[in-house]
This record gives C-alpha cells, sequence and structure tokens, in this order.
C-alpha cells in the first residue's frame, strides 16, 4: 500500500490513497485463475462450471465480430476512398466530414493523414500539424504518417526535430521508401519540392483546383490588401505574356494579369478574383537588419506544393545602396518568398536580381506612391511575438507560385 | 464536519462582533435538501455572522455536503444550532423545528460526488480546433475547443458546482503528443494538468512510448540528465526541477516481471466524510502490441476485466463499495451522427463492451478511452446492471461529468447522471485559465528553432574575459563593431565610434566548441548571441564633443569624474578607435594618445601629453541605451546631444554576422583590419597581468 495524500493540495477536505493490490503468491502468478483463487474462490468455482458455455458462446460472438469487422473496415474504406475524391475536388468541407466519419469506424491511419492533408488544403496548419504528431506516433507501423508529420514539420521551419523524427521511423521501417526519400530531401541544405505530388503513396502537397493549369511556374509572389493583387519580384517575369496564373499554397489556381511593372524591382499582378485568405496579411512592417524574420516560399519545382518557412537574419545594405534594403540569403528559394517580421506582419519581398545578392524589398518601397497604401495597415512597434507555426498558417495561403501562361 | 466545526467557531466570534459585520439579505425560509426532496421549515433565514442561517446549513451538493450518515448530519445540527441559540441567533422553538425538519429530510442519506472525466488528452497544450457535439453540426457552426488553459477553465467551472469533486483520466495524456509538448518530453502536458487538478489517470499504451522508466521519471519529477529540453521550468515559470505529476497514475494490469507487482498503484481512493470512491486504472492488454517492444521491456500486461474483478474484494475489504475503473480501451458509436451523448450501436462488437460484460457487479461506472470516440452508454455488467460506460473524444476536446449518487448507509453508487459537453472556447460563462495559458505559451516559444539557427560563424573563442591587462576583450570588440556597424550609414546614426560597457557582455562569451544543439564548432546560433547580449538594450547615438570623449575615457577609474570609488569600468571601443591609459596617474591625467581612424584617415582627439587637441570637435557616438542613460557610473553620456535611437543591441549584432556566415569567411578576431590591440596600457607594475576592475586602479 502506498498513501500519496502528500501529492494532493493543501487544503482538500478529502483523503487519497492508492494501492499496489495484493501480493499474489508464486503459485497464483502463473495463472489468472490461480491468482483470482486466493481472492474469490467462490466465484472461480461458479465460473469454471460455466466454462464451456462461455467458450461457445465466445465462439459464437467472435465469428459475429468478425463479419461486422469486416462490414465496417469496407464501410471505412469507402468513406476514405470518397473523401479523397472530394479532397481532389477542392471540396474540403465534404472531404473533411467523410474522413471524420471514417475514423469514427475504426482508428486507423488512412483517415487520419488524410483528415490532414484536408485541413493543409484548408489552411489549417497548426491544426494538421498538432494532429499529424498524434497520426504519426499512434501509428508507428504505418511509415506514411511519420512522414507525412516530419514533412509538415520540415515545410514549417522545424527540419531538425523533422531529421530525428525521420531517422526514429527508419529504425521501425527500415525499408520504407517513403522514408529514405524523406531523409534525403530533409538533409539537402536548400528546400527540396517533391518530384511528384505523391511520393511512394502519401501525397505531400495540395490537390490543384482548377487542375487544369499551366505547367511551368516561373517564380514566386505575395497576395496583399484585399487579396486582388500580387506582388512578384520582376526578374522572373521578364518578358512574361501580360496573362499569367497564380497557386498558393492551399492549391487554389486564380488567373492573373500584369498590371504594372516598377522600376524598383517589382511587378504587381491584378487577380480575376480574391484569393480568400489574403487580407491576413495586411500589418506590416519595415524589417530591422538582424531581426529575425521568417521567409516563406517555394522551393524550385512545377508542381502544386505547400511552401516552405525558413528562418534568416537580414543584413545590413550594402554600402551605398538603398539603405532600406537589407541583404538576405533565402537558401534556395524561388524569388518572391514572402517575408514575415517575428509579429507575423509582413516586412516585404525577396527579390532576386540575376547576378545581385538577394534583398528584402520592404513595404515601404512596395507600397511607396502606390494605391495600395492604402489597403495597408503599418504598424511601427516591434509588436508580440508571434510561433512559428502561426506565421506559417498566416503565410501558406498568401505566398503564390506564378504560372506561365493563362488559366484556360 | 470541518465544516460544521468551521461554521461554530465562526458563529461564536460573530455573536459579540456583530455590529461589525455587514449584514447579508437573507429571503425565504431554512430548508434541507434539494429537489423532489426538500423540506421547508418555519424558521425564517435570516443573517448569521455576515452569512444567511440556510447557507451556514451544510445539506446540498452545492455546500459540498458529504454526510457519513443523517445520524451525522442531525448531530452536527442539533450542536451547531445549541451554539447559534446560545448566542441569540435562534430561539429554543426555532432550534426544535430546525432538527425536527432535518430529521425528515434525505440529507445525509445520500452524497453526490461529481467525477469529471478525460481522455487521450496526448499532451495538446495548444487547442486543436473547431469540434461539434455531432457530425450533423456544420464545420463552419463548430466551436474552437479544447486547449489546455480553456479545459482548466472548465474544469474549474465543473468543479466549482460540488466541492465533492474528483478529477479524472483514462489514459494516453502523454506521447504521440505535439511538438510543443514532446520536444520536452511531455513535462509540458504534466505541468498543465497538475494546474487543472488531475487526480487519477490510468495509463494508456503512450504512456509507455518511451518505457516505464521514463514513465517513472514522470511521475516522480526530476530532469532528463544532459538533455538540453528537459527541466525548462524557469523559463516557462514552473518549478526546477521537473516537479513531476502531482496525479498519480494507474496501472493495475501492468506487471513488473521482476516484481510480481504492479509499476504503479493499481487504485486510488478518494474519500468524501466516510464515503470513499476507488478509482482502479489500467491500460489495455494489448498495449504491447502497439507499443514498440523497448518500451514494454519487462512488463505484462494483464486482462483488464480479470484485473479488476481481482481487486473487488480487496477494495471491499477496506471499506470501499463505490468503484469507478478507468481503462485506456474503447470503442465506436454505429451510425452517421455521433453525437457526444449518443450510445449509437451500444458499442457492440467492441473491445469495451467486452471487457464491461465481465465486470463484477461491485463496479458502478467504466471511464474509458483509447478510440478517441466520444459516448455516453449504460452497458450491462457481468451481473447485467447497466453501469456508465463513457469516452470524451480526445486531445481536451471535450469532458465527461459524472454525478455519482452514494448511499451513506451501504455506501454504494445508487444513481447517476452523465453528460458529455464540449471544452468550448467560445463558452461566456467559462474563464481561460491564465497561469496555464502562460504555461503554453512559455513553451510556444521554447519550441521555435530560432535559437538555433545560425547567424555566423567565428574562427576562434571570443572569451568576455580581458585578454590583457590594458582590458582588451575580444567579446566586447565583435559587439563594439555591429554597434559601430549598425548606425554609421547616413540616416542611421553617422556613428564614427561605439563603446560597450563590460559588464554587458555576458559570460562566457562566444565559444569555439559547437553546443549541444548540433550547429558544429565555430558556428554562432542565435541562441548563443542571445546569451552574450540578453538585455534587450537599444542603441543610441550621441554627438560628444573631443573634450566630452576624453572625459568619458577618464570616467572609467575607479573615483574619477563621479564613477563609484570601488569599481574601475574599462569600456570597450570599436574598431578604428584607440587609446592608452596609465594607471599611476591621477584623474584626469590618465588618458592619453586617443586617436580615431575612418575610412584611412586619423585624427588625434587626445595627444601624447593628454592634451585634447580640438576640445569642441564633435562626433558621432553609439552606445547602449545603459550607457546612455549614465550607466555603469558613465554620467558624461547622459549630456550627449541630438540622440537617435536604433536598433536592438542583438539585431545589430546578428545583422553584423550575417557577413561571416557560410559561405563567408568566418569572423577570425586576429584579423589586422580589426585595428588590434585599441586599448594600450603605459606604466603597468612589472608582471603586472590583471585588468582592473575595482578600486585599485593598476595592479
Amino acid at each position: 500500500m502506498s498513501d500519496r495524500g502528500d501529492h494532493q493540495p493543501l487544503g482538500r477536505p478529502t483523503l487519497v490513497r492508492t494501492g499496489y493490490g495484493t501480493e499474489p503468491s508464486s503459485a497464483g502468478r502463473r495463472t489468472l485463475a490461480g491468482r483470482a483463487a486466493g481472492l474469490a474462490l467462490v466465484a472461480i468455482a461458479a465460473r469454471a462450471s460455466a466454462d464451456e458455455g462461455t467458450e461457445r458462446l465466445r465462439s459464437l460472438l467472435q465469428g459475429r465480430r468478425g463479419a461486422m469487422q469486416a462490414e465496417d473496415e469496407s464501410r471505412r474504406l469507402a468513406l476514405v476512398n470518397d473523401a479523397e475524391a472530394h479532397l481532389a475536388a477542392g471540396d474540403t468541407a465534404v472531404a473533411a466530414r467523410l474522413f471524420e466519419q471514417a475514423g469514427f469506424v475504426r482508428h486507423a491511419a488512412d483517415a487520419e493523414i488524410g483528415l490532414i492533408r484536408t485541413w493543409m488544403q484548408q489552411g489549417q496548419y497548426r491544426r494538421a500539424l498538432a494532429f499529424a504528431a498524434h497520426a504519426a506516433l499512434a501509428h508507428p507501423d504505418v511509415p506514411a504518417g511519420a512522414a507525412l508529420y516530419a514533412w509538415l514539420l520540415h515545410v514549417g521551419g522545424q527540419s531538425r526535430v523533422a531529421r530525428d523524427l525521420v531517422a526514429k521511423a527508419r529504425v521501425q521501417s527500415p525499408d520504407a521508401l517513403l522514408l529514405a526519400w524523406l531523409a534525403r530531401a530533409i538533409d539537402e541544405t536548400t528546400p527540396v519540392a517533391p518530384p511528384h505530388p505523391e511520393i511512394h503513396g502519401l501525397r505531400l502537397a495540395p490537390y490543384p483546383v482548377p487542375s487544369v493549369a499551366p505547367a511551368r511556374v516561373t517564380t514566386a509572389g505575395v497576395v496583399i490588401g484585399d487579396g486582388t493583387r500580387v506582388l512578384v519580384p520582376a526578374h522572373g517575369l521578364r518578358g512574361a505574356a501580360r496573362d499569367v496564373s497564380v497557386r498558393d499554397g492551399l492549391g487554389h489556381v486564380l488567373a492573373a494579369r500584369i498590371v504594372r511593372e516598377d522600376a524598383r524591382g517589382f511587378v504587381e499582378l491584378a487577380l480575376a478574383a480574391p484569393a480568400a485568405s489574403a487580407a491576413s496579411v495586411s500589418p506590416v512592417r519595415d524589417p530591422v537588419p538582424g531581426a529575425p524574420v521568417s521567409l516563406i516560399g517555394y522551393a524550385r519545382g512545377h508542381h502544386a506544393a505547400w511552401p516552405h518557412l525558413q528562418i534568416a537574419f537580414p543584413a545590413l545594405p550594402r554600402a551605398g545602396s538603398d539603405p532600406r534594403r537589407p541583404r538576405i540569403v533565402a537558401s534556395g528559394l524561388l524569388a518572391g518568398a514572402a517575408v514575415f517580421d517575428a509579429s507575423g506582419r509582413l516586412a516585404g519581398l525577396v527579390g532576386h536580381e540575376a547576378d545581385a545578392e538577394p534583398v528584402i524589398i520592404p513595404p515601404s518601397v512596395l507600397f511607396d506612391g502606390s494605391d495600395l497604401d492604402r489597403m495597408m495597415r503599418r504598424e511601427p512597434g516591434p509588436g508580440m511575438p508571434l510561433a512559428l507555426d502561426a506565421i506559417y498558417e498566416r503565410g501558406m495561403g498568401c505566398v503564390v507560385q506564378v504560372l506561365a501562361g493563362a488559366l484556360s | 464536519m470541518r465544516r460544521f466545526r468551521l461554521c461554530m467557531v465562526t458563529a461564536a466570534v460573530v455573536a459579540w462582533s456583530a455590529a461589525a459585520v455587514a449584514q447579508p439579505v437573507c429571503p425565504g425560509v431554512v430548508t434541507f435538501g434539494e429537489g423532489e426532496r426538500q423540506v421547508r421549515t418555519t424558521v425564517a433565514n435570516r443573517p448569521i455572522g455576515g452569512q444567511c442561517l440556510d447557507a451556514l446549513i451544510v445539506d446540498t451538493v452545492a455546500e459540498g455536503a458529504a454526510w457519513s450518515s443523517p445520524r451525522e448530519f442531525l448531530a452536527a445540527l442539533r450542536r451547531q444550532t445549541a451554539a447559534w441559540r446560545a448566542g441569540g441567533s435562534l430561539s429554543n422553538e426555532e432550534r426544535h423545528a430546525l432538527v425536527e425538519a432535518a430529521a425528515r429530510s434525505d440529507v445525509g442519506r445520500t452524497v453526490t460526488v461529481r467525477v469529471i472525466a478525460f481522455n487521450d488528452f496526448h499532451g495538446t497544450l495548444e487547442s486543436p480546433g473547431t469540434f461539434g457535439t455531432n457530425l450533423n453540426v456544420p464545420a463552419a457552426e463548430r466551436p474552437a475547443v479544447g486547449g489546455a488553459d480553456w479545459l482548466a477553465g472548465h474544469v474549474a467551472r465543473l468543479k466549482a458546482a460540488n466541492p465533492l469533486n474528483v478529477v479524472v483520466g483514462a489514459g494516453d495524456f502523454i506521447g504521440a503528443s505535439p511538438l510543443v509538448s514532446a520536444l520536452f518530453h511531455d513535462e509540458p502536458a504534466i505541468e498543465v494538468l497538475n494546474r487543472i487538478g488531475l487526480d487519477f489517470n490510468a495509463v494508456g499504451n503512450h504512456e509507455f512510448d518511451r518505457g516505464a522508466a521514463e514513465l517513472a521519471r514522470l511521475q516522480r519529477g526530476g530532469c532528463k540528465v544532459g538533455d538540453p529540453n528537459s527541466c525548462k521550468g524557469a523559463s516557462v515559470g514552473t518549478p526546477v526541477p521537473f516537479e513531476g505529476a502531482k496525479f498519480q497514475w494507474l496501472a493495475a494490469n501492468v506487471i513488473s516481471t521482476e516484481t510480481g507487482r504492479p509499476i504503479l498503484p493499481a487504485y486510488g481512493i478518494r474519500e468524501f466524510g466516510r464515503n470513499r470512491i476507488a478509482f482502479i486504472g489500467m491500460t489495455l492488454r494489448a498495449t504491447p502490441t502497439i507499443v514498440t517492444p523497448a518500451g514494454v521491456a519487462g512488463l505484462e500486461f494483464r486482462d483488464e476485466a480479470e484485473t479488476v474483478n481481482a481487486l473487488v474484494p480487496v477494495l471491499k475489504a477496506r471499506g470501499v463499495d463505490a468503484i469507478v475503473v478507468l481503462v485506456h480501451e474503447g470503442g465506436f458509436q454505429t451510425g452517421a451522427v455521433q453525437d457526444i451523448n449518443g450510445c449509437d450501436g451500444a458499442l457492440a462488437g467492441s473491445a469495451i463492451q467486452s471487457i464491461v460484460a465481465r465486470l463484477d457487479s461491485a463496479v458502478d461506472a467504466v471511464v474509458s478511452g483509447h478510440t478517441h470516440a466520444a459516448y455516453n452508454c449504460r452497458l450491462p455488467n457481468a451481473g447485467g446492471r447497466e453501469i456508465p460506460v463513457t469516452g470524451a473524444s480526445a486531445f481536451g476536446r471535450a469532458l465527461t461529468t459524472l454525478d455519482l449518487t452514494i448511499d451513506t448507509s451501504t455506501r454504494d453508487v445508487v444513481g447517476a447522471r452523465v453528460a458529455n459537453s464540449l471544452v468550448d472556447r467560445t463558452a461566456a460563462n467559462v474563464r481561460p485559465d491564465a497561469g496555464v495559458a502562460a504555461i503554453v505559451a512559455g513553451y510556444a516559444k521554447l519550441v521555435s528553432p530560432i535559437a538555433n539557427q545560425v547567424i555566423g560563424s567565428i574562427s576562434a573563442a571570443l572569451p568576455n574575459a580581458a585578454s590583457d591587462n590594458a582590458c582588451n576583450m575580444p567579446a566586447g570588440e565583435l559587439i563594439a563593431d555591429a554597434q559601430l556597424a549598425a548606425t554609421a550609414r547616413p540616416g542611421f546614426g553617422e556613428a564614427v565610434i561605439a563603446f560597450m560597457n563590460r559588464g554587458g557582455v555576458r559570460a562566457p562569451g562566444l565559444t569555439f566548441p559547437g553546443s549541444p544543439a548540433g550547429e558544429g564548432d565555430g558556428n554562432v546560433t542565435y541562441g548563443e548571441a542571445f546569451t552574450l547580449q540578453p538585455f534587450g538594450n537599444s542603441l543610441v547615438t550621441l554627438t560628444l564633443t573631443a573634450q566630452e570623449i576624453r572625459h568619458v575615457l577618464e570616467q572609467q577609474f575607479a573615483g574619477c569624474r563621479g564613477q563609484s570609488t570601488t569599481a574601475t569600468r574599462i569600456l570597450i571601443p570599436s574598431a578604428g578607435f584607440r587609446y592608452t591609459w596609465d594607471g599611476s596617474r591621477a584623474c584626469d591625467a590618465r588618458v592619453s594618445n586617443v586617436r580615431l581612424t575612418v575610412n584611412g584617415v586619423t585624427d588625434t582627439l587626445v595627444d601624447a601629453a593628454g592634451v585634447v587637441t580640438d576640445p569642441t570637435r564633435t562626433y558621432r557616438v553609439t552606445v547602449n541605451s545603459f550607457l546612455a542613460t549614465g550607466g555603469d557610473g558613465f554620467a558624461t553620456f547622459i549630456a550627449g546631444r541630438n540622440p537617435l535611437g536604433g536598433a536592438q543591441d542583438l539585431d545589430a549584432l546578428a545583422a553584423y554576422m550575417a557577413d561571416y556566415r557560410a559561405p563567408n569567411r568566418p569572423y577570425d578576431p586576429s584579423a589586422a583590419s580589426l585595428g588590434k590591440p585599441r586599448i594600450a596600457r603605459a606604466n603597468a607594475p612589472t608582471g603586472s597581468t590583471t585588468c582592473p576592475t575595482a578600486a585599485i586602479i593598476n595592479p
């Protein structure tokens, strides 16, 4: 016996006692019946006489349960397949409901993974990430669970943790090709886009909606203001036709048109329809050299993708250059990555020139002399820090891939 | 009983100090009990000692009535009413009327205990999103739920409605948890569960993810030795070392093969007066099939129902007849509605149904988990008695409230009201727990990878100690150079000199070997830079004359120009600034050869004889906000003109180090371009190696 009253907060009117139960005899430890015999002889005697009948009943029940389980599994798989089809069509609300329903039939990895991808396609990164942690560790026998969690961590800037996670998963599943690919991709010094949206059976990207879209990604940009404008570094669109398309991290594809080319190195696009999640990008503040920022942009690749987040520290501008444009290292990201400060405010756009160092084009330059300025809310102070996953969630809907060619 | 004694003392004290106490309004008459069986008296409710008579008599659930029998209640009432009569608060007739009515009431025949339960928390410190009471609620209308702060608020509200309560869990409270808890070995989850007031928790399969030894550490507290992510309480406001679980994990069916005993207590007992409830806790028997073998090595997991049934006589022998099983095993409802208070399909064919069907009839309720499903069922046990069987979803999205009514004569449960409810983050009548929210916010900040980001690299260590007896300091020189760089450009201060106070350069400076974070030798992380400069000072650029700069330099020495008589504080200047000091000389005569080189042009501020060559010539000088306001005894900086505020000192350092990040060459503290040594010393005693820091200026 062990009295654990010492663990109770002071002032409680009641006592707490806990016990380890009785110490079974050495013989009793050998069989459950023997152990119980020391405690309740009468009950055991009654049970023994009923053993035969109980066994028959158990057998019948097991047979019935087996049939029920097969039926349930069939229903569950139908729900999962139906959900995936709705997700591919961009009907995420229905997909989520169906994946949920499948999850209520049986606790299984495929429905959980589907639900996580659905939340990603809805822009709910934080929710997806938290549940991915569960799916990964609750289903250690399913490499896709760990792989999805690791990839979400990796794109959200937690590559170190992702690497450890993959290493542990590979101990459990040493032959999993998915994990082997993931280990290589995470170890790269620059962000890697999956060569195909589906890697060894696991989709690591949103479904593009509509699915028919121009195939070539030329650069990236950020949706700003009221969600109808996109700012893009000029370098990636030199010589491009005026009609292009953009695709966000949720897979939405929208038609866009070049409406302004600014001599300071960027281009403004007008969207045919407002992007869904852009309004949240409104607060802006110029970057402070040395203060950590989050760059959210895309790895080089032509498929729909979830963007990557990198933490960076803006360097002082070179002597003689525009003092408002800090230098920045954006390892391997496409030009046009959005820059967010520690409070999640838009702090600019990464501009790459052909032979020059990448710099941050800050809001004070991007919106100077433009009608966009009135759409943006400036916040001069340092602001409240925002968690990195919240910054990623804010960014994934407003950072877009720019596709060469019009949306047919 | 305890409450009644308190009331009696209160009544006695109040008898002679009543005039000083504000009296409440006490409507109606005194009643006993509640609901249909309530007994009304003719005795008017009235203030006694600042409280109403009816409220002073502890006879309802909300008042925490926990009488072991009607006789006990009556005896206590007789004593108390006698005291009130003696104090003049009651007449003899009124006292008799109260006692007679009490004898007719049900007070003391039963006691209602509130069991608040949840399961599969999985360290979900932050809201897992939205959730509905069932799948018919459209997604857009489902409220945001969960989060440890709101979970604490909802539990507190449920507890406030019945002081006789106990908070329990059905396992998987740790493991498979989000990064914000998992990265810190689920210590955060336990710290918030402690503050939520969890009393007992069954082990689940995930409690064994990291093995029984780690589970034991989490139960008893203490740090994971050598692990930088353990015992982070100092950063989040919780005790260090890690406090361990204040609740008791229960593991009735988890047996150590070495000792033959459960690895943790099999059950816990709560007493409410003389009424006792036992909670038997356990995980599913199949745990070894779903946990890594290393996690369950040396453990045997026994049949759930057989374990419970074997414990029933043990508990009865201890006078416990109310038994609740906390088991980490569950089931699913059928159908497409999945109402959290439904039981569609009666969990048919599920593991939990099978377990309940074999439970001894002495078991009164089962709190289950594992499947993450919510249900509110009544299922038959082995004796055919239907008992509550509950599940509350997962991730802190829902709570189960079981109000168990215990017959005080038989000590058994005679009634149960059960409801599942959402941990709704929009509930107007619930206030999230600010203390818990602060802990979660603290860990959310710690989980950020920013601290481990490399901001640059160095080719050798830069200590924060003096490198010679002239008081040059490598780490301080780096900081001064960074501050100058941040404030040199037009519009940013146009500074030509920066001074850094050596007390603001914290140990150990910048070390060359890599840290446990794994950044590698020579790399400097943002966290290391923060450790070097943790004060969050901003930069200020001021205009000083050559004469004032000389005063600043003289002010470094103990007792000179208002400097403390017990402290000598040699500043570290930026590159391009050089001077000589002589500790053998008197105040205002110690500094000479003060020179400044900017863009290859050298200007002499103070010559070799100690004469200021052009006293009124001005210079833009950058210091941190501490020095700018006269910190460390440098009052001369207060007189600086045209102050311009700038970046944070840490930002300036990170921006400067960016040019020393791979593939660029690392910062080389011995590089000729850095103009070292910047401080020279004359007439030091033979063999002197010491940089002065106290009253002795020429050690």
